[in-house]
């Protein structure tokens, strides 16, 4: 394999992990649509920064903005506030912001290859220089839950039982939030917005079935979307196929096996 | 401490311009055990919920544990909680994720520990003395969502316990379960009332769910508070009648009171008398 590829795999490996750690709290919340939301305010930020003109270099602080514009409010909203379901909240509004992004690929002028990278990404795109920011990001959001992962796991279980015994769940929420913005956007290039959805959710269940313990649901989720992303993208080497395509498909190929291993791990427990 | 444990005077609550609670003035002394008794949408949660700090009234003044809510920032507010410890009806989480019913337990220790401390070896110690004392030590490896209903409760109670509260509120915390867990549960309650220096507020929609120790009864109906006194000034089947808005007879047994509707139609349309 050509050396050029090296960074690209080590991308997939880091980016792989940084969702699969995000999507335990995010799938364990059950509010999924959360991730499809922030990354498509990613998206539109990326895809305003360029129809207005800017540069390369401004699309992913553009989008990483608009992701966490987008997942702060986001995580201040509690159902009982605003009388509408949380997840239902997120269902309008994945739809306006997948509607603002097709907008801004619409009225672009200019050539559509960079969107289409956003909006489908490869982790062909990926440079050299991507690797150390999507590295840090992924160091940051681990850091952040090995700081806060008491609180972390307490809203889990119940984010009103957590504000109602006295943690600071709204501070530890956002902060979570603004990573998971982050994490979004730094690796829209590789899986693009449309599919990194299932690198957030598909490992994420899976680990459920697997752990047997929080912390080993944080270490397979990311092990799973780290080797839903190599493997993914190996495949798509291999077989000349769409990376992103092929790394959503290597996913929902782990998740079938882990929910496959749990049947028949609760059939010989049980026999 | 002075003062009662939970004041509140002139309290109203408005909720998309319509008042769901007003009250003159209700307090709860230390070491009191309050039955909140009414019918569904009479307030008794946004009650509780102020009682907890996780509300602040439109208008009046909410003092709780000394403290007026109205008057702590969120952070404040958040502080104060770690000295209440609630116990919800049940707990609407993904099962999948595999959380033991030590690791449950030990939840209520993450707020009084605050914010980058670990759990300690004390944290750890209560985690064990309270599933001892509620009796879930065998259970403890097991997964929480494999617990019956009772047992759930029985954890979310240790889970409260942990947090060692002045303040224990309970939001009907048997509702869900079958009759022999209810009976338990009423029975670990007025255990841990009386082997505790816990002041407890218990809401129920049903009058036979509070414990015999419960020394005060708050009835309410419509937002507001109907009658208050000892359960034997309050569960008159006038006032129980007035409350529920059905014709109520009342049945004391083992120092319990049990609120029965009087009459229900019969098949034919008759009215059938049914205790």
């Amino acid at each position: 394999m050509d050396p050029y590829f090296i960074p690209v795999m080590l991308t997939a490996l880091v980016g792989g992990a940084g969702t699969g750690l995000l999507g335990v709290q995010i799938v364990g919340m059950r509010i999924p649509l959360l991730g499809v939301v922030v990354s498509h305010a990613a998206m539109v930020g990326a895809v305003g920064a360029h129809v207005l003109g800017l540069s390369s270099e401004w699309l992913l602080p553009c989008a990483a903005g608009a992701a966490m514009l987008g997942a702060i409010p986001l995580g201040a909203l509690r159902s009982q506030d605003t009388r509408i379901d949380t997840n239902v909240l997120m269902g309008v509004l994945f739809s306006l912001t997948m509607g603002l992004a097709f907008l801004g690929i619409g009225l672009s002028q200019r050539e559509q290859s960079t969107l289409l990278g956003i909006l489908w990404g490869s982790l062909n795109f990926v440079t050299v220089r991507d690797l150390p920011v999507i590295t840090a990001t992924v160091l940051a959001l681990a850091a952040f839950i090995a700081a806060f992962h008491k609180e972390l796991r307490t809203i889990l279980f119940s984010r009103e039982l957590a504000r109602a015994g006295g943690v600071h769940e709204a501070a530890v929420w956002t902060g979570y939030l603004v990573l998971t913005g982050l994490t979004l956007a730094v690796n829209l290039n590789a899986v693009g917005g449309l599919m990194i959805f299932s690198l957030l959710s598909n490992p994420a269940v899976a680990a459920a079935q697997l752990a047997r313990s929080y912390l080993g649901m944080l270490i397979w989720s990311a092990s799973l979307g780290a080797a839903s992303a190599l493997l993914g993208f190996l495949a798509a080497y291999a077989l000349g196929l769409p990376t992103g395509a092929s790394i959503v498909l290597t996913s929902s190929t782990l998740l079938a096996a882990a929910f496959t291993w749990r049947s028949f791990d609760t059939a010989t427990s049980n026999g | 401490m002075t003062g009662p444990a939970i004041e509140l005077s002139g309290v109203e609550v408005i909720r998309g311009g319509k008042a769901i609670l007003r009250l003159g003035r209700l307090a709860v002394e230390h070491r009191a055990f309050v039955g909140v008794v009414g019918p569904n949408g009479a307030g008794k949660t946004t009650l509780l919920s102020l009682c907890a700090a996780l509300s602040t009234p439109t208008r009046g003044e909410a003092r709780v544990l000394g403290l007026s809510t109205g008057r702590l920032s969120a952070w404040g507010r958040a502080n104060l909680r770690r000295r209440i410890g609630v116990v919800p009806q049940r707990v609407d989480y993904y099962v999948d994720v595999p959380l033991t019913v030590r690791e449950v337990v030990s939840l209520g220790r993450v707020g009084p520990r605050g914010l980058l401390r670990r759990l300690n070896a004390r944290d750890r110690e209560m985690t064990g003395q309270w599933l001892e004392r509620l009796g879930l030590e065998k259970l403890a490896d097991r997964a929480f969502r494999s617990l019956s209903g009772g047992e759930q409760q029985k954890a979310l109670i240790a889970r409260a316990m942990v947090q060692e509260p002045a303040l224990l509120l309970l939001d009907e915390p048997a509702s869900n379960l079958d009759l022999d867990s209810k009976q338990r549960l009423v029975s670990l309650l007025a255990e841990l009332y009386r082997t505790t220096s816990v002041t407890v507020i218990m809401v129920s929609h049903e009058t036979g769910l509070l414990p015999d120790c419960v020394n005060h009864v708050v009835l309410m109906r419509s937002g507001e508070v109907l009658s208050t006194g000892t359960p034997g000034e309050v569960f008159t089947a006038a006032d129980l009648s007035a409350a529920y808005g059905c014709p109520v007879e009342v049945v004391r047994l083992n120092g319990r009171f049990h609120a029965l509707a009087a009459s229900l139609p019969g098949p034919s349309g008759r009215e059938g008398k049914i205790a």
